[in-house]
């Protein structure tokens, strides 16, 4: 397995390939690139702008591990207006179109918002519809589509049954799951959702989770690797289990509040014991 | 009068069935007679806007409402449309000059008509003229769109759009609205607001609905399949 870890972990201030130094000064293999949360990576960021972020990468001595979102938090694919379900279908899109170009073969997507708004069955047929029309284009530019657990934050999909049960309706080859194993809360096991989706998994994203409710921000209950609830142990077990030998991204959602890049040497340390199984 | 081609065939594609139906249709079918072949012939058209149509999955909605209703029915486009007991035009844009006469004929001649307006999920500058056009072929007045999310905690309503007609039956909201201002007929309010009328037109009824009911037949609600099997049930000779 390859540990990754977001460029929107960066700390406010400092530049691209400073942050690029750090996290392989840390030891990680690559980089997760967030479109539309950090000012170097843009909708607006030409093809051209995005081929020298790869240069970037690389010269820095990595590779990018995937791109990922949080634009469809505020323009879901699920939205009633047909206008916004537009630009949410172009931000997959561009997703895709910049996967290429920085040379990965997944994205993240958060699929669907339930909201008291937008009720669930709304928000799952469009989102079947939305992922079986971008599926094509997926298969054609071979980057694979991972729809991320979100399960608290979106209300939506809270089973891997269930989320099973999607990704079959949704029944395109190049979409699947980017497990978030801090997401699931106290609505189930993380490594249960790793034995019953096992090839399907496109990315695997790492944090710990205290398991009492809660959400981001002021709420957040999500911690570091090892500090929360998740069983590592059973987790490490499920990978190995179903041979999962791709990408752990570090998606840390507390952050430091002192010495911010202590947190990327702990989180890639903690990654290393957790591939070693040294727990 | 000068006569079009299209008028014509769809005089004559009416007066196909008449003339099996029985001797009663004579060339001066009166609107009586016009109703009466229309109720002796239970299609329905679901139309399609195309561009014109801004919530496609109402469309497809009706489509698959009316597919499980069991009323036979067929897809046309506007320069399709032809009378049938049940017209449902989903989602159109405002301000459509030239559909409004032929809805309002059709209507004329027997058909219910059911348009659901579109106006709140288009641009802003096309409410003026869809004012104008309801107004003057129908009777109908509306109001500006309004925006039902979100809702202010304490002065909230619950999120369901109340019909009394054909049947009692509440159905979510759709997030924006077209209210209309009042007069008779009015059949569903969300809050104190009226969102749907019905008028006579002719031998026939137009019914204009403000909150949009076709994505909530698309998503399989079951209160917005009841509501559109009534308004078939209400089509459907006796």
């Amino acid at each position: 397995m390859k540990k990754s870890i977001g460029d929107n972990m960066i700390p406010h201030g400092w530049s691209f390939e400073q942050g690029l130094d750090l996290i392989k000064k840390c030891g990680y293999d690559g980089v997760e690139l967030w479109i539309g949360d950090t000012s170097w990576f843009q909708m607006s960021t030409t093809d051209a702008q995005v081929t020298d972020l790869l240069r970037k990468v690389q010269n820095a001595g990595l590779v990018v591990s995937n791109v990922s979102t949080g634009l469809h938090w505020d323009s879901p694919l699920s939205a009633r207006d047909p206008k916004v379900r537009a630009q949410a279908r172009r931000i997959v899109e561009r997703q895709i179109e910049t996967a290429q170009i920085v040379k990965t073969d997944a994205i993240l997507v958060v699929a669907g918002l339930v909201t008291a708004e937008v009720p669930y069955n709304e928000v799952y047929q469009r989102c079947v519809e939305a992922l079986q029309a971008l599926g094509p284009k997926a298969e054609s530019a071979k980057v694979k589509i991972g729809c991320e657990n979100c399960n608290s934050e979106q209300r939506f999909l809270l089973s891997p049954r269930e989320f099973q049960t999607f990704l079959k309706d949704v029944n395109q080859p190049w979409v699947g799951l980017h497990l978030d194993v801090g997401n699931i809360h106290d609505t189930g096991f993380a490594e249960q959702w790793i034995e019953m989706h096992g090839p399907n998994i496109t990315r695997i994203h790492l944090k710990d989770v205290k398991k009492h409710r809660g959400r981001c921000g002021e709420e957040s209950v999500y911690t570091n690797l090892f500090l929360g609830n998740n069983d590592w142990k059973a987790i490490r077990a499920a990978l190995q289990k179903v041979n999962y030998d791709g990408w752990l991204v570090a998606e840390m959602e507390d952050r430091y509040r002192f010495a911010l890049d202590q947190q990327f040497y702990d989180t890639a340390a903690a990654i290393d014991r957790l591939i070693q199984g040294r727990l | 009068m000068p006569v079009t081609r299209r008028r014509f065939l769809g005089v004559a594609a009416c007066a196909v069935p008449g003339a099996l139906a029985g001797a009663r249709l004579a060339a001066g079918t009166n609107r009586l007679n016009a109703a009466l072949i229309a109720r002796r012939n239970p299609t329905c058209t679901l139309v399609d806007l195309e561009g014109d149509c801004v919530l496609r999955e109402s469309l497809d909605g009706f489509r698959r409402g009316l597919g499980a209703s069991s009323a036979p029915f067929d897809l046309a486009n506007a320069d399709q449309m032809r009378r049938a007991n049940l017209i449902v035009v989903p989602g159109a844009a405002p301000g459509l000059a030239n559909l409004a006469p032929r809805l309002r004929d059709l209507a004329h001649d027997g058909a219910t008509v059911i348009y659901e307006s579109g106006a709140a999920y288009a641009e802003a500058d096309g409410f003026g003229s869809e004012r104008r056009l309801l107004a003057r072929y129908f009777g109908i007045e509306i109001a500006p769109p309004i925006d039902l999310w979100p809702m202010t905690p304490g002065t909230a309503f619950a999120p369901y759009v109340h019909y009394e007609w054909p049947g009692r039956v509440m159905v979510r909201d759709f997030s924006r609205a077209t209210p209309v201002v009042g007069g008779k007929g009015l059949f569903a309010r969300l809050g104190e607001a009226p969102v749907a009328q019905r008028v006579q037109v002719g031998a026939g009824e137009f019914i204009f609905l403000g909150s949009p009911l076709g994505p909530h037949l698309w998503s399989g609600d079951r209160e917005a399949q009841t509501l559109l099997e009534g308004f078939v049930r209400f089509c459907q000779p006796a």
